[in-house]
């Protein structure tokens, strides 16, 4: 019965795995990537902010630049004023928002915001847009930066079939770890049993479990925060606004969400957001994101500032009165739900993407996001070797080796699409109406064609050394490229104190430097002896304990 | 015939492991999440915490209910419990998300 059980579960794990192994590969391998999406790949992608740190913006310059734009603006404009800064997030320039209510023709009150983006170095006005918030957001340069967290949220495929897809991504992972964890009972033998160098075979399921068992929890904590993340905005919380609050989506929103709206007193206050600026710099916050004054000129008038974790692990707004300075609360997220789920909900992203705790947490995070793309690429792999060379199978051997180099060409093209998306973003920076398209035309061609190379060559071992040494090739011309193009090469970017250009060029020549190594060492063609020897094996292996694992 | 085309020839001979397999991959995929996206939204009708509470809950116990309600419409032996219970959950939830709105 046990043995029963698990062989159903073996089943389930590996045609789990087979059917979703390229899809989780792709959503995995950009997670680990997109963790350096805000701020280092803005930073490397926009020589305006290369020099920038976000101390440099003068406090009084800002606040002058905000009362300029009020006068000019007038009272209508002043419910709600933004202030976002550069690098942090997913803004080059330092940008202003005013915010006011409308009325359209059929007597409807409509959002209208008028977005001023100023140099970060100059304060110079560089853009002017206007209109929805929706149509704000489309008006929005786009960079590498905002390519590759957009492509990992939902693949580039829009709301909400793209947050759909990775959301039920995160839900099969989350039935692969479970299963996977069932079937295999050693999980302590497990950690330390790594035998590369004996056969093709044990070098896979070897490394998928070492992979498996290592990360474990953290692919556990990927899976469920990304099936929330994928679920939440499209489905979980319409849903929860359907039942709870009679549909009312907008309602949820602000039960939910922390009670930032002042009362107004009407009366004339002081205005001196460039004391809160100060005073959120010289805190011991997280770094900081954005700010808002609401209530303009009002006694009453507060201003939110939205930072990243500091010390703790979840972003804070944090709450001032805008004529004195003085800190009133703070607030998270979901803090108003409190108890248990408030805490998950507010852990949920930073637990996904590894914002807290610096730069070493992200390096943890995209090492272990690597982690779970290889976990899936290696499942694959046993799939493909088990029916290929294995007792399993109802295909013949060719066409197992068409869907291993098919699996191939998708995972290793993926790479040298996100690597050749550097090669977009430095050569058509000058036009950034463009830059988008130009980014999803190298991404998505590279990709494309790397996929159709390892198709149509003669064997999966071939595929995989050529898409290597492609891969390297690639990631040691990025910094030259980018010194063409720019200026800014790794030499003055060292000693210009641009570490975090200096850093991503100085990642991408040591992995092309790694990945030529790995080039030359892969073998073109699968070893003879080795696949007797695997023959063997597999009879040996079937002997001892039946067919499986 | 070679000895692993033997071995093949012979797993493909045993009883499946999963009987009624169009119908399970049903229960398994659109079943499993359709009862699983209802019973989120249904449960803060009938939980007993706050109010917010009672809508974060199920929003974070989602993953682990979709988890729970897949594995056991694969690993059943019974395909028709496997319907009852999908239906149960999703026509009760429905049931008590329209008496709530109407």
């Amino acid at each position: 019965m046990r043995n029963h059980t698990t062989r159903k579960l073996y089943l389930l794990h590996s045609w789990l795995g087979a059917l979703t192994a390229v899809l989780l590969f792709v959503v995995a391998f950009s997670g680990a990537v997109a963790v350096f999406g805000a701020p280092e790949l803005k930073i490397w992608s926009s020589p305006v902010i290369h020099q920038y740190d976000d101390g440099e913006i003068d406090s009084r310059a800002i606040e002058r630049l905000m009362k300029e734009h009020a006068a000019a603006l007038g009272p209508d404009y002043l419910r709600s004023i933004g202030v976002i800064f550069p690098g942090n997030r997913r803004k080059e320039n330092l940008v202003l928002t005013f915010e006011a209510d409308i009325q359209t023709e059929s007597g409807r009150t409509r959002k209208h915001v008028i977005h001023f983006e100023h140099h970060p170095k100059t304060l110079e006005l560089v853009r002017r847009i206007e209109g929805s918030p929706g149509e704000i957001y489309e008006q929005r340069h786009r960079d590498l930066s905002d390519f590759v967290i957009n492509f990992h949220a939902d693949l580039h495929l829009g709301e909400p079939w793209g947050l759909i897809v990775t959301g039920v991504l995160g839900l099969t992972l989350f039935a692969s770890i479970a299963t996977g964890v069932a079937i295999h009972r050693k999980i302590l033998r497990e950690l330390f049993t790594f035998r590369p160098l004996r056969s093709l075979r044990l070098l896979w399921t070897d490394s998928h479990k070492v992979l498996g068992v290592w990360g474990l929890l953290f692919h556990s904590v990927i899976a469920f925060s990304g099936a929330y993340l994928g679920f939440a905005a499209v489905t979980l919380v319409p849903a929860a606004a359907f039942v709870s609050f009679a549909g009312d989506r907008q309602a949820l929103v602000e039960a939910v969400l922390p009670d930032i709206e002042p009362e107004l007193s009407g009366e004339n206050g002081a205005l001196n957001f460039a004391g809160v600026l100060d005073t959120v710099r010289a805190s011991d916050a997280g770094k900081l994101v954005s700010m808002s004054l609401v209530g303009w000129r009002d006694s009453n008038a507060i201003v939110i500032a939205n930072t990243l974790p500091g010390r703790g692990m979840v972003p804070t707004m944090l709450e001032y009165r805008a004529a004195t300075a003085q800190h009133t609360a703070s607030h998270t997220t979901y803090g108003r739900t409190g108890g248990f789920s408030g805490t998950v909900l507010d852990l949920m992203r930073p637990l996904h993407f590894g914002h807290f705790g610096g730069v070493l947490v992200k390096g943890l995070w995209a090492v272990l996001g690597i982690g779970t793309s290889l976990l899936a690429f290696s499942g694959m792999m046993i799939w493909i070797e088990r029916r290929a060379y294995g007792p399993e199978g109802k295909l013949s051997v060719a066409q197992y080796h068409l869907i291993g180099r098919i699996s191939i060409g998708l995972c290793m093209g993926l790479v040298v699409g996100f690597i050749s998306l550097f090669y977009a973003q430095r050569l058509f920076a000058d036009w950034p109406e463009s830059l988008g398209f130009w980014l999803g035309a190298f991404f998505f061609g590279s990709w494309s064609l790397a996929a159709l190379w390892a198709a149509l060559r003669d064997n999966e071992y071939r595929a995989a050394r050529e898409l290597t040494g492609a891969a390297a090739l690639l990631c040691l011309g990025v910094p030259l490229v980018s010194g063409m193009a720019t200026g800014h090469h790794l030499l003055n970017a060292l000693t210009g104190k641009h570490y975090t250009v200096a850093a991503i060029d100085l990642f991408l020549f040591s992995t092309g430097s790694l990945l030529s190594y790995l080039t030359y060492r892969l073998p073109d063609a699968r070893p003879q002896r080795s696949r007797r020897a695997q023959r063997e094996q597999w009879q040996l292996g079937i002997q001892k304990a039946g067919d499986l694992p | 015939m070679s000895s692993t085309a033997l071995r093949k020839t012979q797993i493909h001979q045993r009883s499946p492991l999963f009987s009624s397999p169009i119908s399970r991959c049903l229960a398994a995929t659109l079943g499993a999440l359709l009862a699983s996206v209802l019973t989120t939204a249904g449960m803060p009708v009938y939980l007993p915490f706050a109010q917010l509470e009672n809508i974060g809950i199920p929003i974070v116990l989602f993953p682990v209910t979709w988890l729970v309600l897949f594995l056991y419409s694969v690993m059943s032996e019974s395909m028709w419990r496997v319907w009852l219970l999908l239906a149960i959950l999703t026509l009760g939830h429905a049931a008590l998300i329209f008496h709530t709105l109407s």
